[in-house]
């Protein structure tokens, strides 16, 4: 979305409606059209400022996609995709997305791919993701689980319209409600972000691990369980 | 950003030339009006790719072609009296 165009489009539009209105009660073919033109103009904009896709944008989410299909290749040479859970090894240096089919001590989880006692695993660092919460986001007394997720993930990275999260049984079920459509073609994916984010910001709010014990997409509400280990 | 406004406005004054052109001439079929800036749009927007690569123009087409469409048929309908 681009404010400018999306600004001077609204502005284009409601002007040419004016003008319409004007044309069509006066009588005046001349000025209708030409507000009939301009209002082809006005719409354009506002669709354009609605749409706007950042070059940028469009270059990281490339980058991003071609990324995920070498984790996406990893996973399978490793023997991970078909059964994997994800763990999130929190420690004060460094945070790491574990993927795993095992429980797996994550005082020997090393970045990359290994094994420990027989269980392979990978292991991706979420090093800026992590500063991005640490430097923006601040926990403490009176801050609150679904207010910190919602203020990440629906405010700042737009991934669903509302969040829900409850607690049963020392398991956290968080819901993210009415996907966007961004995350929820990235959620066809073993290895997204999405899947990584909600754990990791879980793991930061407690500063503790996570286990990651169940995930489905309901419709279009996202829905994962997890608990802190 | 500076490709796309600089395309913006090419097609604001191609839009502004036609418009003059039209008025220079008397023109007074609010229709004829619509449908060239339709055609300009689509015209321009086919020429020139970057507005297409980086906003998603398909309702917009859609809804354009059918407005387009609308008026052609009127058109040919008048022609031939049967409205």
């Amino acid at each position: 979305m681009e404010y400018r165009y999306l600004l001077a489009g609204i502005n284009i539009s409601l002007v040419s409606i004016v003008f319409i209105v004007f044309g069509i009660f006066s009588n005046n073919s001349i000025v209708l059209g030409t507000s009939l033109s301009t209002l082809v103009l006005g719409i354009l904009l506002t669709t354009i400022g609605l749409t706007y896709i950042p070059p940028l944008h469009e270059l990281l989410k490339n980058y991003s996609n071609d990324l995920t299909i070498f984790a996406n290749k990893l996973l399978e040479d490793s023997g991970l995709v078909s059964n994997h859970e994800i763990r999130i090894c929190y420690s004060n240096d460094i945070i790491q997305a574990v993927f795993t089919n095992g429980a797996i001590d994550c005082k020997k989880v090393l970045p990359g791919v290994g094994v420990v006692n027989n269980v392979s695993y990978i292991s991706f660092p979420v090093k800026d993701l992590v500063s991005v919460l640490e430097t923006e986001y601040s926990i403490g007394e009176g801050v609150d689980l679904r207010d910190y997720l919602r203020d990440i993930l629906v405010n700042r990275y737009i991934i669903s319209r509302d969040i829900i999260v409850d607690k049963e049984d020392g398991v956290f079920k968080i819901e993210l409600w009415s996907l966007t459509k961004d995350a929820r073609d990235l959620l066809n994916k073993p290895v997204n972000p999405v899947r990584i984010i909600v754990p990791v910001c879980v793991s930061r709010f407690f500063e503790r691990n996570i286990s990651v014990v169940d995930e489905e997409i309901v419709g279009n509400h996202y829905i994962i369980k997890m608990k802190v280990v | 950003m500076k490709i796309m406004d600089r395309e913006i406005i090419i097609y604001s004054i191609l839009l502004t030339i036609v418009i003059i052109s039209f008025i220079l001439i008397g023109e007074t079929r609010p229709d004829v009006y619509l449908s060239v800036s339709i055609l300009i749009y689509f015209i321009y927007t086919s020429i020139s790719r970057n507005i297409r690569l980086r906003a998603k123009l398909t309702i917009l087409d859609i809804s354009l072609l059918t407005v387009f469409s609308v008026i052609v048929t009127y058109r040919i309908l008048t022609i031939l009296e049967w409205i």
